[in-house]
């Protein structure tokens, strides 16, 4: 034990009631989507979008993340980012 | 019989039969079961029926809203109803 008294606080992404079921592909898809559309709309400052950040990451597996960003940057990711 | 006598045999004649009464009940009711189910999947929040004007329609729902059929150690406001298209 080490003498600091910081605690970690692990959380993950929160229940959302439009995704009740197991298969939670539609929420990793529409935090990343709202995120994206959180940061044109206000900025990459903007505090509170840092909350989809976080879901996406802990929602949807890496290689969807890698695979849509490569798309984002391309201009070939058919999701709307703009709000 | 005379043939005009059989030929009057109407629609009740022949279909209301006592006997065949549970087999009309039991398919009845099972048709029933099944519309109703068919009716409540068409009305789930993942089903878009208009893409123009309402694309996602899961995003009408709040967070207090069961949309499961059943649920266990949890506790919800009001259930999901889909009103529009």
């Amino acid at each position: 034990m080490s003498g600091t008294e910081e605690t970690v606080l692990l959380t993950t992404a929160a229940f959302d009631a439009r995704f009740p079921n197991t298969n939670q592909t539609k929420h990793c898809w529409q935090n990343y989507v709202d995120y994206y559309k959180c940061i044109s709309a206000r900025g990459e400052e903007f505090a509170p979008c840092k909350q989809f950040f976080k879901a996406y990451h802990a929602l949807c597996p890496n290689e969807w993340i890698s695979k849509w960003d490569e798309q984002r940057e391309e201009g070939t990711n058919p999701s709307n980012f703009s709000v | 019989m005379t043939a005009a006598h059989a030929a009057k045999k109407s629609f009740w004649n022949i279909w209301y039969k006592t006997e065949i009464i549970p087999i009309y009940i039991t398919v009845g009711g099972a048709c029933g079961l099944a519309g109703w189910y068919l009716t409540r999947l068409a009305r789930g929040p993942e089903v878009v029926w208009d893409r123009k004007s309402n694309p996602y329609p899961w995003q009408n729902i709040d967070q207090d809203t069961q949309v499961k059929l059943m649920t266990v150690n949890q506790k919800f406001e009001k259930t999901y109803s889909r009103d529009r298209f």
